[in-house]
């Protein structure tokens, strides 16, 4: 019997308009993001091989270790495709500087990157995904009981030896019937066009994710679904019902999401980020005067800069790469990078306390937007999902993490094995070549021109390159489907908990409903 | 007329819409003033702190005039006061321009970042309440004026009474938009009283013509929906296909046009990557050194004289006007591209009424383009007082170098010396023909939109 039921519900529900509405929305906007998905990710992924060759070439085609700052690059994971999460506000790169830990990311990328089109909106297919099921969740359900019993044909159907569960359950079932062929579409064009599209290949993982992504969509249309029910056993026709669905739609979807960003911004402050720079300016300042000191010091003990014969790049710690320099300039330069380095890193660890501080008022005042939000299914989807395909706030939070331990842990190594206190620090030629005058060094460089034959001004190939293969590598693997779950964890059981209740509210609302 | 205006108005009164809709709109228009009022206060001191901060730098600079004049310096643009009305998008563009006297102006995008673990979200202000919330009512409203009557089989009876067709549409129409303009009225004195009580946020006489003028486009804005909600009434036999039409433009309008504008954009006003610009910067720098001859590089801290200086100073001039040139040629490219998108986006009356209410607040991107333009001729001023300056010194060889303090004046100025850039304000009489442009796209969509569905109506089989 129930069978019937549910087919009866489908057939009726794929002959309205808003069965055709709906899929004729969903074929516009569904391949529209997921084509811009795909562009924004190309453009992610060609930046990401850029920048993963640079950072190769830091550690390949370095001459001395004052150049070896090296560049991390986060992963680009091609489920972005489908959420864009905060990804076109946090970057690709890290960019590793002895002088300040790195707050965020850099190296954005943008599907465009003209700063002033901002404003306008770029769906992604989970944001187009959060409209469409929720719209034809509640066009398949404000209807359900009070349009049969505008029709009478309630009366009719309960008249027959079905239980009014029965009949609910088809209802409902019937509902999710017709929005699987609307499903089936969507993602088989999806599929075509990724088949279509060589950069865009899933692992095993990935396709995990994408199911658990589809059962989200399904739990979120539930939500609506179940609203829908309630709403239409509680009102007597089905124009009232569709209003005040319609009311709570647009609340839920365009309304709650804006006021609680706003508000929660508003709730929890955080400070200027051009304030933290210029804090942080202060701290640099009260550095260079220390460096001056330094520098007075070392020239009341003996150690004589007499100027450079050739110097590649400037550091705070002086010349970064040093050639043909007479030996007590070199030895200047040794000694200044050896007391200057570790004030560096100290300095850095000062910074870093007004960042760390800056950094949990960001945290403090997303957790109030995010829980504000919650209110708000749309939102709690979208989280989700973001976290899904790697492109939530705890993904970057996480890689960010990581890489200031590594920072810690790259630096403390040059420390640790005496880098700062070595030529090899600042220039490619062996102690025993280093000239003594700077006649000498002139006479070095020009017999080192005649052979080498430089390109341009600062062409110092032919020194070769450093080996640093002792030096520590950043890696980074993504947190497990299990770990994202378990941060959405009370995100998706309280979604879940509202649709039970939502589905027990509209099922009990039946059982009493006046058929009459 | 009359007596079909205040029926249909009657009917509002005792259906259900008008308490859902009436409870929506305060509670959005007093969160509005609460939660701006919070904000106007923190974002004013964050402004303050900003200027103080900038004041600071530039005293400790001003020990070298070179320094002054090549170093970048930062103009952040103040709140406005009419933030509560429309904050005209200015959450996600860029609010600061760095500057030296030399060639460089650029729009800060790295330290004037929001939080970035948010998702971007609106500001919740009167235009965005007009802009979501009343365009949404005007179709709520309006989805089923004759639809529905026609399902409950009151037009006929309507229609067999000597009265034109037109006019029992402009009763409808009239009669939403009346109820609807109450709403707003209600709602925007409410705000505007919980505003007057903060003593934070100045409300002046030009506040309240601003606020006159965008509640007129309010009246046009919320009309246009309206029509645009009865067309769909008129198109349809029934009040559901009516309302899945009026609500499926809303999203057409809302949502879908600016992200396929976006698209439409990028493909046709296409903007050089910042990648390819960095490489042509680079290609044209390395052709710039080449043609300077060897020594180029040497210098001396010690011997302002140097001759080498003297190539060094036109070279790293060179080298910072290639920079500029670039630069200045891909951002009037993505002004071009902001400018040519916002007119695919016309068709919709949502970006209207978003680009009437920031010409007439004079803010968001006009106010930043004003600023940008107005910079370039300070710039022209800023420069010329260096070099007054740096010629009153006989110690110095006068050879300037866009990046270097070696070869120009290093004598100390004092701030108040130091030409400062300020926003030029903009009349009411400025802004109102920029306004009217809109004012009148506006206008004549709502007149349209209500001729084509007077037409529509004539023809309709009311059985």
């Amino acid at each position: 019997m129930i069978w019937t039921i549910v087919k009866k519900e489908f057939l009726n529900n794929i002959i309205t308009p808003g069965f055709i509405v709906g899929l004729a929305l969903c074929l516009v906007l569904i391949p529209y993001t997921i084509y811009t998905g795909i562009r924004t990710y190309e453009n992610r992924l060609a930046q990401h091989e850029t920048a993963t060759k640079h950072a190769d070439d830091i550690y390949q085609k370095s001459q001395v270790y004052a150049q070896v700052n090296p560049l991390v690059v986060k992963p680009v994971s091609p489920l972005s495709i489908f959420s864009k999460g905060i990804t076109e506000q946090t970057g690709l790169c890290v960019e590793l500087d002895r002088k300040e830990k790195p707050v965020f990311s850099s190296e954005i990328v943008l599907l465009n990157e003209n700063p002033f089109m901002g404003n306008f909106m770029s769906l992604d297919f989970t944001a187009a995904l959060t409209i469409l099921l929720s719209l034809l969740g509640v066009l398949f359900s404000y209807d359900m009981l009070s349009h049969e019993k505008e029709q009478g044909t309630l009366k009719l159907s309960l008249s027959n030896s079905v239980s009014r569960s029965t009949f609910f359950f088809g209802k409902i079932a019937g509902i999710f019937l017709t929005l699987l062929p609307i499903l089936i579409i969507c993602f088989l064009i999806i599929f075509l066009i990724i088949q279509f599209t060589p950069s865009v290949r899933f692992s095993a993982s990935d396709y995990g994710r994408i199911l658990m992504l589809a059962l989200m969509s399904l739990v979120y249309f539930a939500f609506f679904v179940f609203l829908g029910g309630f709403i239409s056993s509680h009102t007597k026709s089905s124009t009232l019902s569709i209003i005040i669905n319609l009311f709570i739609w647009c609340f839920l979807l365009f309304l709650l999401p804006n006021a609680a960003a706003y508000l929660g911004k508003n709730i929890t402050k955080v400070e200027d980020y051009k304030q933290l720079a210029f804090n942080t300016q202060q701290i640099d300042n009260e550095f260079f005067n220390k460096r001056d000191e330094i520098q007075k010091t070392l020239t009341e003990e003996g150690f004589q800069f007499v100027g450079y014969n050739f110097c590649a790049g400037w550091d705070w710690d002086g010349g970064n790469m040093i050639l043909f320099t007479p030996r007590s300039t070199m030895e200047y330069e040794r000694r200044q990078k050896e007391i200057v380095n570790p004030l560096l890193l100290a300095n850095c660890d000062r910074k870093w306390v007004l960042q760390q501080d800056y950094l949990q008022q960001v945290y403090r005042q997303e957790k109030t937007v995010r829980y504000l939000s919650c209110l708000s299914p749309a939102e709690i989807f979208k989280q989700v999902s973001a976290s899904l395909c790697h492109t939530g706030m705890e993904s970057e939070v996480d890689f960010m993490n990581r890489v200031r331990t590594f920072q810690d842990m790259y630096y403390g190594y040059f420390v640790q094995s005496g880098i700062y206190s070595s030529y090899a620090y600042f220039t490619p030629q062996k102690e025993s070549e280093i000239p003594e005058t700077i006649e000498e060094g002139n006479t070095q460089a020009s017999a080192w021109r005649k052979i080498a034959k430089p390109e341009s001004t600062f062409d110092f190939k032919s020194f070769g390159y450093l080996d640093t293969s002792a030096l520590p590598r950043f890696a980074y693997t993504q947190p497990a489907l299990a770990k994202d779950l378990q941060s959405q964890l009370f995100l998706l059981a309280g979604i879940i908990i509202v649709c039970i209740l939502l589905f027990w509210f509209s099922f009990v609302s039946f059982i009493k409903y006046d058929v009459r | 007329m009359k007596n079909l205006i205040k029926h249909e108005i009657q009917q509002f009164l005792y259906g259900l819409r008008f308490p859902i809709a009436l409870a929506i709109v305060l509670i959005m228009f007093v969160a509005s003033s609460v939660s701006y009022i919070g904000e106007y206060k923190e974002v004013a001191r964050k402004y303050h702190e900003q200027v103080a901060n900038q004041e600071t730098l530039l005293r400790e600079e001003a020990s070298n005039a070179t320094n002054v004049a090549t170093n970048d310096r930062s103009y952040q643009l103040s709140p406005r006061g009419s933030g509560f009305i429309s904050d005209c998008g200015e959450l996600n563009m860029p609010n600061t321009l760095v500057y030296n006297a030399y060639y460089h102006i650029e729009f800060d995008t790295k330290t004037s970042r929001n939080n970035p673990f948010i998702m971007p979200s609106s500001r919740i202000n009167w235009a965005f309440v007009i802009l979501v919330l009343f365009s949404f009512l005007a179709i709520i409203f309006s989805f089923d004026a004759i639809s529905g009557e026609r399902e409950q089989r009151t037009l006929t009876l309507c229609l067999s009474n000597p009265v034109r067709r037109s006019h029992i549409l402009a009763s409808k129409f009239i009669a939403i938009n009346t109820l609807l303009i109450t709403f707003a009225v209600t709602g925007m004195l409410l705000a505007l009283v919980i505003l007057m009580f903060a003593p934070t946020v100045q409300i002046t006489s030009e506040t309240f013509l601003e606020i006159g003028l965008f509640f007129l486009f309010g009246v046009f804005f919320i009309g246009s929906m309206t029509a645009i909600g009865m067309f769909s009434s008129v198109i349809s036999r029934s009040s559901s296909i009516s309302l899945l039409l009026s609500v499926s433009l809303w999203l057409i309008f809302m949502i879908a046009t600016p992200s396929f504008a976006q698209t439409v954009g990028m493909n046709f006003y296409p903007v050089e990557k910042y990648v390819v610009m960095w490489t042509n910067i680079n290609e044209k720098r390395k052709e710039i050194e080449a043609s300077f001859p060897d020594g180029k590089w040497t210098s001396s801290w010690n011997d302002p004289f140097l001759p080498q200086h003297e190539i060094r100073a036109a070279m790293q001039t060179a080298f910072a006007k290639n920079v500029a040139d670039f630069e200045a040629k891909r951002r009037n490219e993505q002004f071009r591209q902001l400018e040519k998108t916002r007119q695919w986006t016309w068709i919709s009356p949502l970006a209207v009424f978003e680009y009437g209410t920031e010409a007439l607040l004079d803010g968001g991107y006009l106010r930043l383009r004003k600023n940008y333009n107005d910079l370039q001729n300070f710039k022209i001023q800023y420069m010329q007082w260096f070099k007054d300056l740096d010629a009153k010194d006989d110690q110095s060889p006068h050879w300037y170098n866009a990046h270097e303090d070696y070869s120009t004046t290093k004598k100390a100025v004092t701030f108040e010396e130091i030409p400062q850039f300020t926003e030029r304000p903009t009349t009411i009489g400025e802004r109102l023909s920029e306004t009217l442009k809109y004012l009148s796209v506006m206008l004549a969509y709502m007149c349209l939109m209500f001729l084509i569905t007077v037409m529509r109506f004539e023809k309709y089989d009311v059985k």
